[in-house]
């Protein structure tokens, strides 16, 4: 996990963004730019883990950055934290809508998707029964398990869940076997 | 101090939530993500502006209309015409 330098007025800015072009509104603009660079990538696939549609990640993953972009709160050295809690509760709230969708939508769908190879299909299965039971679990623990996945320590967990730092690691413990209880439950010891 | 099983456990998660990660060969596409960020923060700053000149004009209309005794008279009349219905 990549450590930012606090100093910056964002907070997220590394030397690798220096060579941003100032936007013509302004050096705060830069600034969300640079920051917009810096974690765009990692966001979204953190998205991504959770959502199966990759373009739905990449729209999510800008909503979230204008969400921080407009709380000015949220600028300064938790802003990755403030980031990615934002974008697993999202991602979160959009599986359980895609969750809702009626058998109708799903059945189009299998019919719409070419064959693939065995492989790859149990692939997408695994990753399918993975959403399936974060979607049953309560939202804290799913963001406590999808922010540990992220690379959070458990101080970073804290912070970004607003939890006492001392009672992290009894409710990641927690949470893992409720996970893994649910998914045995759903679908075998395998 | 984490026990033999927690951290079996630990792992087991962690592998499962592996498999839901996008592969690594996608990569999201940076450049067309801050194109959208620029229009949505354009976007947004223009109906702030939008709201703020409309607030403005209606309060600006509002005042000026209260400035002068003959609407005054005429927003009496109609209170008093209403008045009788009620």
């Amino acid at each position: 996990m990549s450590q930012n330098g606090g100093g910056e007025r964002l907070g997220l800015v590394n030397a690798s963004n220096e060579v941003l072009v100032a936007q013509p509104s302004g050096e705060a603009a830069a600034d969300l730019e640079a920051v917009f660079q810096d974690q765009y990538r990692n966001l979204t696939r953190a998205i991504a883990t959770v959502i199966r549609d990759p373009a739905c990640a990449e729209e999510l993953a800008v909503e979230v950055f204008l969400k921080w972009s407009r709380s000015r709160a949220a600028h300064g050295p938790h802003a990755r934290s403030w980031l990615y809690r934002t974008a697993i509760r999202m991602a979160l709230d959009e599986l359980r809508r895609q969750g809702r969708r009626s058998r109708y939508d799903r059945l189009l769908d299998t019919i719409r998707h070419a064959p693939e190879p065995d492989t790859m299909l149990a692939a997408k299965e695994d990753a399918e029964k993975v959403r399936a039971v974060l979607s049953r679990m309560t939202p804290r623990q799913a963001e406590l398990l999808l922010l540990r996945h992220e690379g959070f320590d458990y101080q970073e967990l804290a912070a970004a869940l607003r939890l006492n730092p001392a009672s992290v690691g009894t409710l990641l413990s927690r949470a893992q076997q409720t996970f893994r209880k649910e998914h045995i439950k759903a679908y075998g010891e395998r | 101090m984490e026990n033999d099983s927690e951290v079996k456990v630990d792992r087991w998660v962690e592998d499962r939530l592996a498999c839901a990660a996008p592969p690594a060969v996608w990569e999201p596409d940076t450049v067309t993500g801050l194109q959208r960020f620029r229009k949505g923060r354009q976007s947004r700053g223009a109906r702030n502006r939008k709201l703020a000149w409309t607030g403005a004009a209606v309060t600006i209309l509002g005042a000026g209309a209260l400035m002068f005794p003959a609407t005054r008279v005429v927003a009496q009349r109609c209170v008093d015409g209403c008045q009788p219905r009620f």
